[in-house]
């Protein structure tokens, strides 16, 4: 008999989770207190992408991406094979290229440096004078909300209930919303943001991200593009931050990122960050300053304590299971996270080794 | 890239058409430095609209008056931007010659309305424009060359986008009101009331000789392939099919508010919220003419110089000169008001749309993919509706009558920019942030 | 009245009058496609006021809104058609 499972959160996380546990047969009740996939989904770039910030980070990224390659999607979630093209500026980012081109083969995924010419013929849009790049063909792009949609979709095809309304306690056994008690087996939190407020000592912190989309440039960029300094930007914890990261869309629309700032929960954009943002891109794709800017919007990742998402049970309270905390890898790595948490939960093999990944408070 | 122009004033004001030329020079007549910022390449707004030297003779005197008062006139500038700076106010605009900005203690709002759309099937053929839009294009030169057309949908604007059709060579087949003939008969004790108008009405009444006149009518498809070429129109019950080339159609105008949310000025009834010296919901922003209200040319005179001698700080609400404003506001309001009911869009038009009609032009989204259950939000999420280059401009209001959506708050940029005018900071726009580490 | 001037419009030259909208010359020249939507279909100006941006054609390399650009001498217009 399989445990049945309240799962608090209806983001690409908790849709996520949902959609593997009711497939595994668990009867699952998942609670969304806004609109599904509304929070850091619907503002995230939907970048599927390999990310070697830790070893346990790349495994877990590499994992995720695995999975999402073995979905067949439909339209609405938009996903293209795109690869990703790092990009060196000088001498010592190359050399960061490549040890990264190492790591990647090491772990089996595809990498091939890229000297400045080939950078050019790769990317014809970028500035002279780059010391060359690394090119991850892997790599894909999401629309992040028609992926949260379609996991979401499949679990109440299967069964799932969708909860619309907010948890507002806890509890042993399960938890409370305005409409009374639910009782499971299992509750799993993967509420992003909202978190905090249901276990305090479960601390998600929002990290403030912009982003921008373009009028319609077909052709201009081939690849997302991402500079190599941008781990040095989400690893890090202090100032406002700043990394040039591109994505091309099918419809020849370019989303531009990257920033990174704690400013607490106001929405409202940071022109000066949002300002240097805009210069980092144009710095390395000159073209884009011609091109017209139709829409700003930021987003806050839900930030843990570490640099990996927490997944697993949570230290001291039974039957009360976590997956949160995934900063900037939440599209990435949500099939991955709902492996673990299915382990946890169910037991059995699993791809990844869960322990780099459990709550603090583990021994 | 150059440093972005810079531009000190008293008084900044947003939107040259009536209202926005008659605050800045009201401004400047007080010896303000008026700053005056347009997209159009000339001031006069839409109604104005004109070929260069060729202003209506209605605009003549203003214009001229602001030609001679020393106002700065940036045209070809898209306010894209503002905020609240230093104890000011901030604009920022993208210009040919790059981002302007402007600062100033005063800020006048008179950014106008646009054409409202309702859609059916065809309406996205090249040869369907707006009744605005098409009069526009013919006062700047459009020459239809006897080719046929028909103008339709609703409001007062009708007849004068009729008239400039004729005026200009078209083979005007119909002018189609959807208000039936029992609510514009409730025009007529408006019209005795002002002569002015009565006379214009019949002025446009002789221009119209001979044009088949029909309220109660409605365009119910656009036929065509690559091109207009006829129109299906009806009454409810019969149907006719039109040869037609040219298709001018509106249904009333829309309030232009996206700057005023953006700044965060107070909207009630779908319009800024002014008191009797055109004074927003906050301190030294003003706003005069239809983002105040559809209301007209009169309504936007008397607002226009309400709000410009408010900012500079002349408005004395006792004087001959305000009394006479507010007696012409009230009275051009009024009228505005009634126009509204007259006009108001009937039921059908709601059932024009087929699934595959598009409710949104710049995404391509269809009426058949929007689900009824959901607002606004997880429409624009699920099928991108709103999210192309007019940034919801045309389909918002077709949403909101559709579908019950409501306005979605507004963020900067609020028009589409080139990406580089918005690569300079704006200096002390945001919260106060250290230099990010990069580059 | 101004004076006038010609234009290049898809590799073809066509007459246009010094500072007139550009939206109004393509038309009178015939252009019926000044853009094509995401599914292909053919668009020309709605609003000729700036709003809707279905007039947008590429001028000089640069893509603007027909209505709201002034013909110069001398301009290249690219449309969809």
């Amino acid at each position: 008999m399989r445990p049945s499972v309240l799962v608090v959160g209806a983001g690409i996380i908790g849709s996520a989770v949902a959609d593997r546990l009711q497939a595994a047969g668990c009867p699952v009740t998942l609670f969304e207190a806004d609109l599904p996939a509304g929070g850091a989904t619907a503002a995230a770039m939907g970048h599927l992408v390999v990310l070697d910030d830790s070893p346990e980070q790349m495994r877990l990224s590499a994992r995720g991406l695995d999975l999402w390659r073995r979905e067949a999607l439909p339209d609405a979630c938009e996903r293209e094979v795109r690869g990703t093209v790092w990009v060196a500026r000088d001498a010592e980012e190359m050399d960061e290229a490549r040890t990264k081109a190492d790591r990647y083969r090491r772990a089996g995924l595809e990498a091939e440096l890229l000297d400045p010419d080939q950078l050019r013929a790769a990317e014809p849009g970028l500035r002279a004078g780059l010391a060359g790049g690394l090119r991850v063909p892997g790599d894909q792009v999401l629309y992040p909300v028609g992926g949260a949609r379609f996991l979401l979709d499949r679990a109440l095809a299967n069964g799932a209930v969708l909860r619309r309304e907010r948890v507002r306690l806890l509890e042993p056994g399960g938890l409370r919303t305005d409409s009374g008690r639910f009782q499971a087996d299992a509750v799993v939190l993967a509420a992003g943001l909202g978190c905090t407020a249901l276990l305090p000592a479960l601390a998600i912190t929002p990290r403030k991200g912009h982003l921008a989309i373009t009028g319609r440039v077909p052709g201009m960029v081939r690849h997302q593009l991402i500079e190599l300094g941008y781990l040095r930007s989400a690893h890090g914890r202090d100032s406002a931050s700043v990394a040039f990261n591109v994505q091309p869309r099918a419809t020849g629309q370019l989303l531009i990122g990257s920033s990174r700032e704690f400013a607490g929960l106001d929405p409202g954009p940071n022109r000066e960050l949002l300002a240097a943002m805009l210069r980092t891109a144009a710095g390395y794709l000159p073209g884009l300053a011609q091109v017209p800017v139709l829409r700003v919007w930021t987003g806050l990742r839900p930030c843990g304590p570490g640099n990996l998402p927490m997944i697993g049970p949570w230290p001291g309270r039974e039957g009360l299971y976590v997956a949160a905390g995934h900063e900037g890898l939440g599209i990435t790595t949500a099939l991955a996270s709902a492996e673990l948490a299915a382990h946890h939960l169910l037991g059995g093999d699993c791809a990844l080794d869960p322990a780099p990944f459990l709550p603090p408070g583990h021994v | 890239m150059a440093e972005p122009g810079f531009i000190r004033a008293d008084v900044a004001v947003a939107g040259a058409g009536p209202a926005g030329v008659a605050a800045a020079v009201a401004a400047a007549g007080q010896g303000r430095r008026v700053c005056l910022l347009d997209e159009g390449f000339r001031p006069g707004g839409q109604i104005w609209r004109h070929r260069p030297g060729a202003a209506p003779p209605a605009a003549r005197a203003l214009l001229a008056a602001l030609a001679a008062s020393g106002v700065q006139v940036l045209a070809s500038a898209s306010v894209f931007d503002g905020w609240r700076h230093d104890g000011a106010w901030r604009l920022a605009a993208a210009t040919p010659g790059g981002r302007v900005e402007v600062q100033a203690a005063a800020l006048v709002l008179a950014c106008g309305a646009r054409e409202q759309f309702a859609p059916f099937p065809g309406w996205t053929l090249p040869g369907v424009l707006g009744a605005g839009g098409g009069q526009a294009l013919l006062k700047e030169g459009l020459e239809l060359r006897g080719e046929p057309a028909v103008v339709a949908g609703s409001g007062p604007l009708l007849l004068p986008a009729a008239a400039t059709a004729r005026k200009h060579g078209a083979d005007l087949r119909a002018v189609l009101e959807q208000a039936p003939w029992r609510s514009l008969l409730a025009m007529a004790p408006l019209l005795a009331s002002r002569p002015g108008k009565a006379l214009q009405a019949l002025g446009l009444g002789w221009d119209l000789l001979g044009i088949p006149y029909r309220p109660g009518w409605w365009v119910a498809e656009a036929l065509g392939s690559g091109r207009l070429e006829q129109v299906r129109i009806t009454d409810g019950r019969r149907e006719l099919l039109l040869p037609c080339r040219w298709l001018f159609s509106g249904f009333g105008l829309v309030p232009n508010l996206e700057l005023g949310r953006l700044l965060g000025c107070a909207i009630g009834a779908g319009a800024l919220q002014v008191d009797g010296a055109q004074r927003t919901s906050l301190a030294g922003i003003h706003a005069a003419g239809e983002g105040c209200g559809v209301a007209g040319v009169d309504a936007a005179l008397a607002e226009g110089r309400i709000a410009g001698l408010a900012a500079a700080g002349a408005w004395d609400a006792d004087s001959p000169e305000a009394r006479s404003l507010v007696r012409a506001r009230r009275r051009a309001r009024t009228m505005g008001a009634r126009m509204e009911a007259i006009f108001a869009l009937r039921p059908e038009l709601l059932a024009l749309p087929r699934p595959g009609t598009l409710a949104c032009r710049c995404e391509d989204v269809p009426f058949g993919a929007i689900d009824p259950a959901w607002g606004a939000r997880e429409t624009k999420l699920c099928t991108r509706a709103g999210m192309g280059p007019c940034q919801g401009r045309v389909c918002g209001p077709i949403l909101a009558r559709h579908f019950g959506h409501e306005a979605d708050t507004v963020r900067t940029p609020v028009k589409a920019v080139a990406l580089e005018q918005l690569m300079v900071p704006g200096n002390g726009s945001g919260p106060s942030c250290p230099p990010p580490d990069h580059c | 009245m101004s004076e006038p001037c010609a234009i290049s419009v898809d590799g073809r030259p066509v007459p246009a009058a010094v500072g007139e909208s550009l939206a109004v010359a393509l038309l009178r020249a015939g252009v019926t496609a000044f853009r094509a939507s995401r599914s292909g279909q053919d668009r020309a100006p709605l609003c000729a006021m700036g709003t809707c941006y279905e007039c947008l054609v590429q001028v000089d390399g640069r893509q603007v809104r027909a209505c709201l650009e002034p013909v110069r001498p001398g301009m290249e217009v690219r449309t969809h058609g």
